[in-house]
């Protein structure tokens, strides 16, 4: 893979080409904060609205400790100052840091993201090959069998059912929960999770691949003698790589922002649990600390994918 | 996903020539009947649209009202009266799933429409209207891939719920709303992508030699060009669209009770299936 960088010029234009796309990224995020500010709080209510309403000296102080009492260009003025400074704020509701809370769920959200993103690759991309390689015949009709199947189903329905069949049913898997390295409590949230992006892998995969096939430097590589493994692997795959990436990109982003469905029905303590919650409860904090925290993980997937362009095909430059 | 049939030149040039003369839709219609699948598909869709479009407006077909609860007969399974069963108020399920679809028919539809519309419009103004207007339009775009989607509707259907603004005052209108809102953007850069190799192609100079005016080289010969891949995204946004409405559902900020979206009325079912 490195040595596909060996050439110095690439590797230094490549350096400056990340440069500028992490500052891009600023405006990109600041952007984001803005609308996002101004939109919640356009949200009908405020934070502190109770069934019975708070006497006024109560709510008085209360706005004035989460800094809600002040107007709103002021309030917009000292998050940003507090954001530039790496401070997200107060949970309105828990009274805890807000940095605090997605740091506790991070870690979980970013183990299920990233297992159900590797099941998804490894597992829609050896059905789009095996798709692909036996077109018409029954490999094929399996693989679009199980990427109509798996673009048809929500994930909340699958989730259900998998439940039922492999929990209370059968018994094999944890109703709830999750637990790097317990397969009794991985397998289901991964499938529930990763069945979707995985099936529109297979379906990029074998449109892909078919198109490769049909190139001239196939025929030549096959009219060469090389083993058919070799045609395969070397020649096809790493060719077809590059539209599998380009959806790659947002599937990331969509496992990771689509992953708070997944944690609510496993009852997983991730991050995208308190979003929901949040945009119910008006509370301000945890809304704008879980968007931007969501809005930088699309940002550098979208970046990394962006570099790997250059690993699949090494045509592409960078300037 | 279109993918290329291995036609050789000769043999694709021998059709075009021996084949009459027809217009762009017409062929695409008789190239649409010649393919069964995609009759059978057609179809099958056109019944289920029937279904769905009767169901709600012509008693014959709904059956029952789907509002009206009948305690003498709750979570009944299949059966002459109950097509589908009853669910645990003893509300008909066919005529629930009827009204249901229609929902998520007019979502998913609803929200290609709007994403299509100004897909074209900021792809086509990117494209085309110079450098300024393109960099105005690309950042707009990259703005709108930034924000985590599903986060974004459901705060974007927090801020229309209980508005009484013209037609965004229903919670339908306002989901479609919601959910187009982050969905244009991949229409939009499809689109620009396409206009651009589209207007180095040798057709689109001969056009332009032969004094064609702007507005026809885009209309007549770029639009329809481009138009390809953009149906593929946009049919693949639909079922996005209803699985988004779904989630919207599933958190508690679609549609109000009593109307059964899928969604939330599958999560009521699931619930009783313990």
């Amino acid at each position: 893979m490195l040595s596909l960088f060996s050439d110095g010029n690439n590797d230094k234009a490549m350096t400056g080409y990340i440069i500028r796309r992490v500052l891009r990224m600023i405006p990109l995020l600041w952007a984001v904060a803005t609308v996002t500010f101004f939109l919640m709080h356009a949200v009908e209510g405020g934070p502190f609205d109770r069934e019975k309403e708070l006497p006024p000296n109560v709510l008085a102080n209360l706005e004035k400790k989460y800094n809600v009492d002040n107007p709103l260009v002021e309030q917009y003025g000292l998050y940003l100052l507090n954001l530039v400074q790496g401070d997200l704020g107060l949970s309105f509701e828990t009274n805890r840091e807000v940095s605090t809370i997605i740091r506790e769920g991070v870690e979980v959200s970013a183990q299920l993201g990233a297992s159900a993103f590797l099941y998804a690759m490894v597992f829609g991309m050896t059905m789009g090959v095996i798709s692909a390689l036996n077109q018409n015949r029954l490999g094929d009709y399996l693989g679009v069998f199980f990427a109509t199947i798996g673009t048809a189903l929500p994930n909340f329905i699958m989730a259900t059912f998998l439940v039922i069949i492999f929990s209370v049913q059968l018994g094999w898997f944890d109703v709830l929960g999750w637990e790097l390295g317990n397969y009794r409590k991985m397998v289901l949230p991964i499938l529930a999770l990763g069945t979707l992006p995985a099936a529109y892998i297979a379906r990029v995969t074998r449109a892909s691949i078919l198109e490769v096939l049909n190139q001239d430097y196939i025929r030549t590589a096959r009219a060469k003698g090389l083993a058919e493994r070799v045609v395969v692997l070397r020649h096809t795959i790493k060719n077809a790589m590059v539209p599998i990436l380009t959806v790659a990109g947002p599937i990331f982003a969509f496992l990771v922002t689509g992953s708070f469905i997944v944690e609510r029905i496993f009852a997983i303590n991730g991050v995208g649990r308190h979003f929901v919650t949040a945009v119910f409860q008006r509370d301000y904090g945890v809304i704008m600390g879980t968007t931007i925290f969501y809005a930088v993980i699309i940002a550098a997937a979208n970046l990394v994918v962006d570099i790997l362009y250059a690993v699949a095909d090494p045509r592409i430059r960078y300037r | 996903m279109a993918e290329a049939e291995a036609v050789s030149p000769l043999e694709a040039l021998e059709e075009v020539a021996l084949r009459p003369e027809r217009g762009l839709w017409s062929d695409a219609f008789r190239r649409l009947i010649r393919n069964r699948l995609s009759m059978a598909a057609l179809i099958l869709l056109a019944i289920v649209a029937a279904l769905v479009v009767l169901g709600n407006y012509v008693d014959v077909v709904q059956r029952y009202d789907p509002r009206v609860q009948d305690h003498s007969a709750t979570q009944e399974g299949p059966s002459l009266d109950h097509f589908f069963g009853t669910d645990q108020l003893g509300r008909d399920n066919w005529a629930r799933v009827l009204q249901g679809t229609w929902i998520s028919l007019q979502v998913g539809l609803g929200v290609q429409v709007i994403a299509l519309t100004i897909g074209l419009l900021v792809g086509g103004i990117a494209a085309l209207g110079g450098r300024l207007l393109d960099n105005l339009m690309m950042r707009l775009t990259d703005l709108g891939f930034a924000f985590p989607d599903l986060l974004f509707i459901i705060l974007l259907r927090a801020v229309l719920a209980g508005r009484d603004w013209p037609i965004l005052g229903e919670p339908v209108p306002q989901m479609i709303f919601a959910i187009a809102f982050v969905n244009w953007v991949i229409i939009s850069r499809l689109v620009r992508g396409q206009m651009l190799s589209l207007a180095e192609r040798d057709y689109v100079m001969a056009a332009r030699a032969m004094g064609a005016t702007q507005m026809r080289i885009v209309f007549q010969h770029m639009l329809p060009n481009t138009l390809g891949p953009v149906i593929v995204a946009v049919v693949f946004g639909i079922p996005l669209a209803i699985f988004a409405e779904a989630v919207l559902a599933s958190s508690a900020s679609g549609c109000p009770r009593p109307r059964p979206a899928w969604a939330s009325w599958s999560r009521m079912a699931t619930a009783s299936f313990r």
